[in-house]
């Protein structure tokens, strides 16, 4: 925003009016802050309660839910609770009580993306005794979710095969955020042609330090590591003492990602 | 209808703020929008335009969208670059992929003008 006398970036300038009876009110306030601070509390209270938050985003059957059912595989279903959010119907919630994991539905109607006021109404009526992981699945949606914090600790981006390999190119913010890509799906991956070099470039583009995992659900052995990256996560996030013989190096910026230094 | 949400709540943000600092004409509201968020600064202004109508009080105002650049720090070299570009996020310097974002995520009311 340039001003038009002389093309300066004056932020003065341009928030008064030239009629020398203005006065420029500063706020400095973002508009996310209200969301942002419940965010806040809900991550709190996550802390508190020893339970590890991931936002789980993707495209619409991008397989989200199918990562949650995989990683109760590996993981006791009952220390997991999930929100699963939708727009309407409970499809999702059957689908995963089946499997034994306890699941609250919300219906966002017409919201593109759940948002840290619709978290916390949920926490208040779920039951979250002896839960080590709350799995939030978010809307489907590439764009919106991006960027809005629910009081997640983690934020998972799943990315499926028949989307194609230009998913990262074309909606970058939601993969900036991303601690952890898993591309699914990935037993069709010769059949639709899937760029997996270059899908990868594109992510290391994008975002140096998410590491990438592919799955499928018809080899159920590879939601194994998926389960692991998140128990260990969820251990740098309780500041519980583990060792080193993981593959991820202790560079800064892990250090700064997961809150402690070695 | 994604910013539809989101100009309601900068609405009620300028009405509280007008408010409080008992500003009883606000003429021009400045909005700060990042480059790297999933906001698009017409429809917000597009937004605000129509839902002004139904405000007394900010009825003759106006939304100004300033641009946030998108800004990294490298943690290699330690210094900052601007990135036009965010499917290719590197450190302008040392060319570095190894950086974090510091700015470009912002949605912010900047101030208000009477």
């Amino acid at each position: 925003m340039m001003c038009q006398e002389c093309g300066c970036e004056d932020e003065t300038r341009i928030a008064s009016i030239d009629d020398g009876k203005s006065r420029v009110i500063p706020v400095n306030k973002s508009v996310m802050q209200a969301n942002d601070v419940m965010a806040h509390e809900i991550e709190h209270y996550m802390k508190d309660k020893k339970i590890f938050c991931i936002n789980v985003e993707g495209s619409p059957g991008s397989g989200k839910t199918s990562v949650i059912e995989g990683l109760a595989r590996f993981i006791e279903p009952s220390s997991i609770a999930v929100i699963q959010g939708d727009l309407e119907s409970d499809v999702d919630k059957v689908r995963l009580e089946k499997a034994g994991i306890y699941t609250y539905q919300i219906n966002t109607h017409s919201g593109c993306h759940l948002n840290a006021m619709m978290i916390n109404r949920a926490l208040l009526e779920m039951k979250l005794e002896n839960k080590r992981f709350l799995l939030i699945e978010n809307v489907g949606n590439l764009v919106c979710p991006a960027g809005v914090k629910i009081g997640q600790a983690m934020n998972i981006v799943v990315s499926s095969v028949t989307e194609g390999s230009d998913k990262p190119k074309k909606y970058p913010y939601i993969f900036m955020d991303a601690n952890l890509v898993i591309i699914s799906k990935y037993d069709l991956a010769k059949m639709v042609d899937f760029d997996e070099p270059g899908y990868l470039e594109d992510i290391k583009n994008i975002n140096s330090h998410t590491p990438v995992i592919r799955v499928s659900t018809k080899d159920s052995n590879s939601f194994m590591e998926v389960a692991h990256f998140i128990e260990h996560k969820r251990e740098h996030f309780l500041g519980v003492e583990h060792s080193h013989d993981h593959e991820q190096s202790h560079d800064d910026a892990h250090e700064e990602e997961n809150g402690h230094h070695h | 209808m994604h910013e539809l949400s989101i100009t309601n709540t900068i609405v009620k943000m300028i009405e509280e703020e007008c408010l409080q600092n008992k500003v009883k004409n606000p003429k021009r509201i400045i909005i700060e929008l990042g480059r790297f968020t999933t906001y698009s600064g017409d429809s917000i202004k597009m937004f605000y335009e129509m839902l002004k109508r139904e405000s007394e009080m900010l009825k003759g105002s106006e939304l100004i969208i300033k641009e946030i650049h998108g800004m990294v720090e490298c943690r290699n070299c330690k210094k900052t670059s601007r990135i036009d570009d965010p499917i290719m996020i590197f450190c302008m310097h040392c060319n570095s992929n190894d950086v974090k974002i510091i700015s470009g995520k912002e949605l912010n009311i900047k101030s208000i003008t009477e």
